[in-house]
Formats: structure tokens, C-alpha cells, sequence
């Protein structure tokens, strides 16, 4: 088993190299924009007052200095890391998945093990093993991290129940390394040539994303209920703003309007606010953050499920595939 | 059916199909019509007991330019159950190849003797060798034959080579299988098949008990005339007609095979 972790380390240094040099660095970043935040020492008093930066009270005035280093750091580094971390890790699964077979093929090489034994898928899986081992070793400590980072930059939401930054830590940033390296691996199979399995991998990944933020979307509204404007909880998921009538009847912002009796005193197109007032109550369709475990779990079972997938067509079509 | 033990040259012209045909018999290529056995084992379907049979040396070196010759053997000790690293080894310390160089370092003859050693190393019964000496220099041609015919008579293997070089066949080889039109056009040892041709410059009178093989092309860029002897009677006491060289024949039979029959 060492002598095959070692000629596959050998084999994929430069990507194995690449993507745990990224994780590593991003690792350290978050856990250093951590403890950044956290050594401001911004009591937690201070993040509860709805008006921080307005300067208004005792308690303000003492908050600002520090809430407002806090919120550069936060929005400099941190929303900059997060932002990496939107491409990241399907990109290191793309990086792992795509040469395990297509650089053997491409470079002509795929003929020795392949005509070694005839066990070609597990060879395949002996290999995809490793470099997914590589690649969850990388990214898990990156969405713990992360998922830290969220914790610290939005104390008083419990990070295991707020959607905050969702889908950029935790469980689903590794689901979304998953689905590159499968996406990436299967491509390279199919194709056999590095390049153009890189590039049709990560527009494939970039895909499989948008299908799982897609299907995220729906079971967000599924999940929803609307909660008076004034009452949503920090880490809930705001999805739309709109009224209830006395009735319980829910309307649109945009139709509100149109609900209106005619007011011969208002100039035309104008909304008579007192009388949507009078009826209506603004409120907020939330998913509460109390279902961000649930929705964690389903986002990177669709993600992981689409990698595994795609590797084990991958070890299907191995068996098929020819050596050059 | 090949079912020598010993070193048999495969010939053909080019685009008669020994590559693919080898390819097939280790499993890297489904064959488009027809069937391949390997020991009765379909080696598409059944690839890994077919593959259990057979060593196979691609024309390019299948080696890693990042592995060294020793990784390349530790390679195929994991991949092939009972490899001998031991054996491969030795014929490459025989050879001076060097064991801490890597796949990128080896000149061409290094990694054809590499690729050759690593399918020694399997023991396997039979050994497939697609071209392997195609690019390389007269010394490392022979230093590989050197290796494959001791290896081979070691072993009692049969090695199947598929060569154009006339000199390393005559060399090295008991037998020749001429290949052309997706059929066998000769077969046997090759002292036998020399003997049983001969060759005039003009098909005018033709020798007794001879058939017409080819007009071929001959050296000095005249038109020879191939004869198959299948009579007992040998060449006619016609001073137009001679015995057959190994070169002549091959060449007669790759003239056959490019233009049919």
C-alpha cells in the first residue's frame, strides 16, 4: 500500500502539490481572519444593537471602534476568501480528477498497467481512492475552517444553524470538490486528452453547481414560511419579502398596489402606503436556520452524488475504453 | 493459431493490421470483425485471464517520465500478481541500464530495453512485441535481441516479434508469419521457407514445380520474380533461377500483400 501511495504521489505530484498547497493556504487564511476578528474583542452587546455605526447612545460610541475594524476586516478578508472559495474547490477536483486516466492515455503510458493485469478497474479505483483521500484531506479542514470563520464573523448566530455563507463551508464545500474530481475524471476518461477535459470539467462542474443551487432554490421555498418583517432570527434564509392581509392572505410587493382602492386625491400610479398599512402587514418568506443541517445535507448529497456517480461510470467505462 | 514455443517475426506492410492485431491480443483494442483467442480466452471479455498469459512491449516505451526503472518495476509488481522483479532486474543490471534513472533520462534504446525487461518480469507464456526496435540504433537492436532470444529460450516462451527489419528476424527468429489482407499468406520456419522459394529475373519459363508469388521489387531497383517450390523437385537446372534470400522472400510476400492475390 506505501509503494502505491508513493508511485501515485509520484505520478500526481504537481496536482496533489497544487491542491493541498491551496487548501493549506486557505485553511490559514480563514483560521487566521479568525482569530483576526476575534482579537478585536467586539463584546457581543455591541452586535446586537440595530444601529452600530449610527453613533446614537453610550453603548454605540463605545462599540464603533471596534465593530468598525471588525467590519473592515470581515469585509475585506473574509468576503474576499469566501469569494475564492466559490471556485476552489471544484477547481482542485477538477485538478485531481482530470489526469487520472487522460494523462495516461494522452502520454501513451495507460498500456503498461493496462497490459499488466487485466484488472483495469482496480487499477482505476485503486488510484481514484488515493486522490479522493488527497482531495478530502485537503478540503475538509478548509470547511471546518470556514465554517469557523462564519462563526466568528457572525457571532450571534449558531453557524450549525445559519445559512450564512451557504454552500461555502462545511459539508458542501467538500461536496462540491466530489463533483469536480468525478466530473473531471470521467471527462478525461471520455476524452483522453488533459486540456480539453480540463476546460469541458470545469464548465461541466460549473454546471452541476448551478443544478444543485437550482434544486437548493426549490427545496428553500418548499421549506419556507413567511414570519412578520420584524421577526426573522439571525442565520434565517430570506428568500422574498411581500404582505399578509387580515385574512392571512399572502400578496406580492408588486400587486399590493394594484389592490388599492381608487384615491381621487393621489396622483396616478401613486401607492396609497396608509391604506396597505391599514390592511397589510409586511412579512418575510424565511427558511429558518434551525433547517441549515437539513439543507447542508441534502445540497451535498445531490453534489457527492453526482461525483460518485460519475466515478463509478468511470469505473464502467474503463473496461471499454481504449489505451490510446 | 500460433502455438510455437520460441521467437516468431511478424510480417506485414504497412496498414496490414499487426499492431491492431497484437493490440487485440492483449486486451487494448476490441477486434472490428472476427475473433482473438488467447489460450481459448476472448481477451476483450476476458481480459484479465487473458492477460495473465502474456507479456506485451508496445512500439513506443510505455514508460513514466517521473518514475524511475526501479518504480517502473515496483510498479508492475503491484499491478501483476507474482511479477518477478527480481528477473527484470537482472536483465537490466546485465545490460548497465541504470535503476535510479527516470523514464524522462533513458536514451530510446534504454526504454525499449526497460519496456522489455518489465515484460519479462511477468514470466508470461507469451510475449507480444509490437515494433519494439523501430527507433532504435543497430547496436541497441541487437542488444535487444540479445536479451529476447535468451530470455525467451530461458524461459520456453513463445515471443511473437513484429518486425520489418529482415537482419534482426533472420537473427533472431525460428519463425515468420507474413501477414496481408487480414490473412496469413506464409507461415513456417524460416529455414524451411527459404528453401522453398526461389527467385528469377523474368517469369518467361517457370521453374519446375513452382508457383508465381510476386513481381517484387528487388536490390538495385530491379523487378524480381518470387516462386513458391511446392514440388519436390527443387529449382529447374535453369541458370535464370536461384535460391531465395529470407530478404527476398519477405519482400515477395509484402509485394503479394499490398497488391492481393
Amino acid at each position: 500500500m506505501v509503494r502505491l501511495l508513493t508511485l501515485t504521489f509520484r505520478l500526481h505530484r504537481f496536482e496533489i502539490l497544487a491542491v493541498a498547497l491551496g487548501a493549506a493556504l486557505l485553511t490559514a487564511a480563514a483560521l487566521v481572519i479568525s482569530w483576526r476578528l476575534t482579537s478585536i474583542g467586539v463584546p457581543l452587546t455591541c452586535f446586537g444593537q440595530p444601529d452600530v455605526h449610527g453613533a446614537t447612545g453610550s453603548a454605540t460610541s463605545a462599540c464603533l471602534p471596534m465593530y468598525t475594524a471588525f467590519a473592515e476586516i470581515n469585509g475585506r478578508e473574509a468576503d474576499r476568501l469566501f469569494a475564492v472559495l466559490v471556485g476552489f474547490p471544484v477547481l482542485a477536483g477538477v485538478l485531481l480528477g482530470v489526469p487520472a486516466v487522460s494523462r495516461e492515455i494522452e502520454h501513451g503510458t495507460a498500456s503498461l498497467p493496462w497490459t499488466l493485469s487485466g484488472r483495469r478497474k482496480r487499477w482505476l479505483a485503486r488510484r481514484v481512492l488515493i486522490l479522493a483521500a488527497i482531495l478530502l484531506a485537503a478540503l475538509v479542514p478548509l470547511g471546518l475552517a470556514a465554517d469557523g470563520l462564519e462563526a466568528t464573523r457572525n457571532p450571534l448566530a449558531d453557524a450549525s444553524r445559519s445559512f450564512g455563507s451557504e454552500g461555502l463551508r462545511g459539508g458542501v464545500l467538500v461536496a462540491r470538490g466530489v463533483a469536480g474530481f468525478g466530473a473531471g475524471l470521467l471527462l478525461g476518461l471520455v476524452m483522453g486528452r488533459q486540456l480539453p477535459a480540463m476546460i469541458l470539467g470545469i464548465v461541466a462542474s460549473v454546471l452541476i453547481l448551478v443544478g444543485g443551487l437550482t434544486a437548493m432554490a426549490a427545496w428553500s421555498r418548499s421549506a419556507a414560511t413567511y414570519v412578520p418583517l420584524d421577526q426573522p432570527r439571525l442565520g434565517d434564509l430570506s428568500i422574498l419579502a411581500a404582505y399578509r392581509g387580515h385574512d392571512g392572505r399572502i400578496v406580492s410587493m408588486r400587486d399590493v398596489p394594484d389592490l388599492a382602492p381608487a384615491r381621487p386625491d393621489l396622483p396616478p400610479g401613486a401607492i396609497d402606503d396608509q391604506w396597505i398599512a391599514a390592511n397589510f402587514a409586511e412579512v418575510l418568506l424565511v427558511v429558518p436556520g434551525s433547517r441549515y443541517g437539513e439543507e447542508v445535507a441534502i445540497h451535498s448529497a445531490l453534489l457527492g452524488g453526482v461525483g460518485v456517480v460519475a466515478i463509478l461510470a468511470s469505473l464502467v467505462l474503463i473496461e471499454r475504453r481504449r489505451a490510446a | 493459431m500460433i502455438d510455437h514455443p520460441g521467437l516468431i517475426a511478424l510480417v506485414g506492410p504497412n496498414g496490414a493490421g499487426k499492431s491492431t492485431l497484437m493490440k487485440v491480443w492483449a486486451g487494448l483494442e476490441r477486434p472490428a470483425a472476427g475473433q482473438a483467442r488467447v489460450y481459448g480466452v476472448d481477451p476483450w471479455r476476458q481480459r484479465r485471464r487473458a492477460i495473465a498469459q502474456l507479456g506485451y512491449v508496445p512500439q513506443a516505451p510505455a514508460l513514466y517520465r517521473s518514475l524511475t526503472v526501479m518504480q517502473h518495476l515496483d510498479l508492475a509488481s503491484t499491478e501483476r500478481d507474482g511479477y518477478d522483479v527480481a528477473l527484470a532486474r537482472r536483465y537490466l543490471v546485465d545490460l548497465a541500464v541504470p535503476l535510479s534513472a527516470k523514464g524522462a533520462e533513458l536514451s530510446g534504446g534504454q526504454r525499449a530495453q526497460v519496456s522489455l525487461a518489465i515484460a519479462l518480469g511477468t514470466r508470461a507464456r507469451v510475449l507480444l512485441l509490437d515494433e519494439p526496435m523501430a527507433s532504435l540504433d543497430p547496436l541497441a537492436r541487437r542488444e535487444f535481441l540479445a536479451v529476447l532470444t535468451t530470455a525467451v529460450s530461458e524461459s520456453g516462451a513463445t515471443a511473437l516479434l513484429s518486425s520489418h527489419v529482415v537482419s534482426d528476424i533472420e537473427d533472431a527468429c525460428e519463425r515468420l508469419v507474413v501477414l496481408g489482407e487480414g490473412q496469413v499468406l506464409l507461415d513456417g520456419r524460416i529455414s524451411d521457407l527459404v528453401a522453398a522459394h526461389a527467385v528469377s529475373a523474368t517469369a518467361a519459363r517457370a521453374p519446375m514445380g513452382a508457383t508465381h508469388v510476386a513481381r517484387f521489387m528487388a536490390r538495385g531497383h530491379t523487378k524480381q520474380e518470387l516462386w513458391r517450390l511446392d514440388g519436390q523437385g527443387g529449382v529447374a537446372p535453369v541458370d535464370e533461377f536461384r535460391p531465395a534470400t529470407l530478404e527476398e522472400v519477405v519482400v515477395g510476400y509484402l509485394t503479394l500483400g499490398r497488391s492481393g492475390r
